[in-house]
């Protein structure tokens, strides 16, 4: 019997076999997950609840084709990556200025006002909230799924298709500018 | 033994081999200035992972693509109008074969039915051969006629389930909506409160630093 606390490779399986019932356990699993992942790529809502849909459509449609039922989540989060890519495409069509590799502009973030906020809880949550939107992009992504889901360096390098090494450095320069940003707060506290 | 700062990181995302891991624990017994480091980046990395989820504002759900069975008793309805054109259907093409003088070709393919006075000189259908194709057509039109019913039932039933999810999700938005009215509502208050306190609280500060 199929329940939520069935294990993904179950699930898998059986809405591979066409248990509607299954995928929408899985849809359940990982809806939260890859909502927030894609809302603080988008920084828009509705976007990040268009391209979730998207992405379990095409999840639901594709799941014939993935071959280790184990990788679910990876290849979930790699359409994700990829239906995300797709639209920055679209609103983007001529070039994106964004280095996905550049040091990131914290210049945004004013320290002075940091220093007026507390410190602890919903302040503290507020403030790394605010410094991981100034990262770019492809940094605050990797932070989101290393930091946040616990993906495997190998698996992040699979997910947003690019070395693992980029993918380290990606998170190592993006950890350094948000201590960077934090440190008024991190001093008061 | 030196370390660099990215092999803190990774030491804390669990990322290292398990010797360099082994030789960073050994170095962090002996060096408080690494230790500091640690913690510097373990107070980091909690702050980051523990940044609180939000609720998507849609639940994601999908609807099966073939029939749900629990439908399936409340799909007799559309049956006798589709028997009545499958039976009209099988009724013209039976008169029109027996009005219409009826010719047999034999070809590589397989077997042409013909009606009227054709130009060439088919043989003449006997009555066996005729029974043949209309048993032949009849199986057909058995078969197109399951199709077609198969076709409604499904429908009617995906319509059928497709309105009750609705309704089951219209009123779970509904008291979804109400929750989180009477949720802002506290939170707003209590903000108010609390923006208040802190208020008078700097008033009082600055009241006891005045001469």
């Amino acid at each position: 019997m199929l329940s939520s606390k069935s294990a993904d490779s179950e699930l898998v399986g059986a809405a591979k076999g066409g248990d509607p019932h299954a995928f929408n356990l899985l849809v359940a699993r990982w809806e939260r997950k890859l909502y927030n992942y894609l809302l603080r790529s988008t920084g828009n809502r509705e976007d990040a609840m268009d391209l979730c849909q998207e992405a379990f459509l095409k999840a639901c449609r594709g799941l014939p084709t993935l071959a280790s039922a184990e990788r679910f989540p990876n290849w979930l989060f790699r359409i994700a990556h990829n239906e995300l890519a797709s639209s920055h495409r679209k609103a983007r069509p001529t070039s994106s200025s964004e280095d996905p590799d550049q040091l990131p502009d914290i210049a945004s973030l004013s320290r002075s006002r940091l220093g007026d906020f507390g410190y602890g809880g919903p302040e503290l949550s507020f403030l790394v909230e605010q410094a991981l939107s100034t990262l770019p992009a492809a940094q605050r992504e990797v932070v989101v799924l290393k930091v946040q889901y616990g993906f495997k360096f190998d698996e992040i390098a699979e997910i947003v298709g690019c070395p693992v090494s980029t993918a380290k450095s990606r998170l190592y320069a993006a950890l350094a500018a948000l201590r960077e940003a934090l440190q008024p707060v991190s001093a008061r506290a | 033994m030196s370390y660099t700062p990215e092999e803190l990181i990774d030491y804390l995302l669990d990322e290292l081999p398990s010797e360099r891991r082994s030789q960073i624990e050994a170095l962090l017994q002996s060096d408080g200035a690494a230790r500091e480091e640690l913690e510097r980046q373990r107070r980091l990395l909690q702050a980051v992972g523990g940044l609180p989820e939000e609720v998507p504002p849609r639940r994601l759900s999908f609807v099966p693509m073939e029939v749900p069975p629990t439908s399936l008793v409340r799909l007799r309805r559309p049956i006798p109008r589709l028997l009545a054109m499958a039976a009209a259907i099988v009724l013209a093409v039976a008169a029109g074969i027996w009005a219409g003088n009826p010719t047999l070709d034999r070809h590589a393919s397989g077997w042409t039915l013909a009606f009227g006075a054709p130009a060439g000189s088919p043989a003449t259908a006997t009555d066996a051969q005729l029974r043949q194709v209309l048993r032949e057509e009849l199986a057909l039109s058995e078969s197109r006629w399951r199709k077609a019913l198969l076709e409604s039932a499904q429908t009617a039933a995906r319509a059928d389930w497709t309105r009750s999810e609705f309704e089951a999700l219209r009123r779970e938005i509904a008291e979804t909506h109400e929750d989180s009215v009477a949720a802002f509502d506290f939170l707003n208050a209590k903000h108010e409160l609390l923006k208040r306190q802190l208020l008078e609280f700097e008033m009082a500060s600055f009241e006891e630093v005045l001469p």
